[in-house]
């Protein structure tokens, strides 16, 4: 245990590290990539910033750690590819349906699966994050504000997001106590309680 | 990858020209390799797959890339007929390294060196056809390619001394990393009205 607190101890400084680092005055401008400053800021705050997607991906982080591996590093290597091609369609202009259900969706049932500590064949483990990426990734490409560098919101917001699993499976390595079992369980819980608010609001309840 | 999170966070100004440091050509080329994510990401990308490829293919790597980079900034600083055309493909380059890293694909070692000397050339081609449109001292090549070197001593070091299990796979993360970026970037040069 002590060995997995170790290895993972080093990703959630990291991620306390680029939190405090994302709040310096950033104004990237690289030759021919850009058409505008403050694309890796914004890059890096989106997946923050919204506690929506923020839930998402802690939750893939601690359901990869209550899964062990393979799972445990499949998944976040999965997540960024699959929500970078829910990105690229949107920046593209091909529409998907329903992003909003969908990206609430995932919390419910990320939150679900780790609530009861479920444990799918490793294939559909993938498939569910993979489709769920797809609709988080979409959301991120369609909320690109106009005038940012591409390039450095690319590296910001995979950055981010990376990190924000290394923090899910960071907090996910107390699953080797008892005591841990529970609460990541009862974090669970919560992040499915977050999706349920966010899908009521997607569907104008809270209007 | 704390470095490189510490390099990227770090508040600058770019410019569409090479960042001026203040230390001459040489530093303002070094300078801009750091502050250019498509050059600096793929030879990261790039080095890392070639350290864990084995000793050979990193030092091989070392030994080709800066040379491929030189010449095709050469290449690119005299391709005038060329240079009214926009290469804006960034993300190519970030997509296959990325992926390369992040299947950790099993290449003979000439083979990853003919990578290596495709990504050099294609990236010091483009630094030579923005050198050339912008009058930038050629010295700034040198400082370009220097960096590119170092960098990729380091990575590919780091990466061919990993021993445990975790880390090589947090390796690999990064090549996942890279290649989000990258098709990301490439999306971004496709998009309507871009």
């Amino acid at each position: 245990m002590k060995r997995i607190r170790n290895r993972f101890g080093w990703l959630a400084g990291l991620a306390v590290l680029i939190v405090l680092l994302g709040d310096t005055s950033v104004q990237a401008h690289v030759g021919g990539h850009s058409d505008g400053g403050g694309g890796f800021q914004s890059g890096l705050l989106h997946p923050i910033s919204g506690l929506d997607h923020a839930l998402a991906m802690l939750a893939v982080g601690l359901w990869g750690a209550q899964l062990g591996r393979p799972a445990l590093w499949l998944l976040p290597i999965a997540f960024p590819l699959v929500m970078a091609l829910g990105g690229a369609l949107s920046l593209i202009g091909i529409p998907l349906p329903a992003v909003e259900i969908g990206i609430a969706g995932s919390g419910i049932v990320l939150g679900l699966m780790i609530m009861l500590e479920a444990r799918p064949p490793l294939a559909v483990s993938l498939v569910m994050v993979g489709v769920f990426a797809l609709f988080h990734g979409h959301a991120h490409g369609t909320e690109l504000p106009d005038g940012d560098s591409g390039l450095w919101y690319s590296v910001g917001f995979v950055l981010s997001t990376g990190l924000l699993h290394a923090a899910g499976i960071a907090v996910g390595s107390i699953h080797g106590w008892a005591w841990g079992k529970i609460c990541i369980r009862v974090a669970g819980a919560l992040v499915m309680a977050g999706g349920v608010y966010f899908l009521l609001g997607s569907l104008g309840w809270f209007a | 990858l704390a470095v490189l999170v510490a390099i990227l966070a770090l508040p600058r100004t770019a410019q569409a020209h090479l960042v001026t440091s203040g230390g001459g050509p040489f530093f303002d080329g070094w300078v801009h390799f750091c502050v250019s994510p498509d050059d600096f990401l793929t030879v990261v990308a790039l080095a890392l797959f070639s350290g864990l490829a084995g000793k050979r293919a990193a030092r091989g790597l070392v030994l080709t890339l800066p040379v491929a980079w030189l010449l095709g900034t050469l290449i690119g600083f005299y391709a005038t007929p060329f240079s009214a055309f926009e290469f804006r493909f960034a993300g190519v380059s970030l997509l296959g390294t990325g992926l390369l890293l992040g299947i950790n694909l099993k290449l003979p070692t000439r083979w990853l060196l003919l990578i290596a000397v495709l990504v050099g050339t294609w990236h010091g081609f483009l630094n030579g056809l923005a050198m050339a449109a912008t009058g930038t001292s050629g010295l700034a090549a040198v400082g370009i390619a220097v960096a590119a070197t170092i960098a990729a001593l380091l990575m590919s070091a780091a990466a061919a001394s990993l021993a445990k299990p975790w880390q090589l796979i947090a390796v690999r993360v990064v090549g996942s990393w890279v290649a989000a970026i990258g098709l990301l970037a490439l999306a971004w040069e496709f998009r309507p009205g871009s």
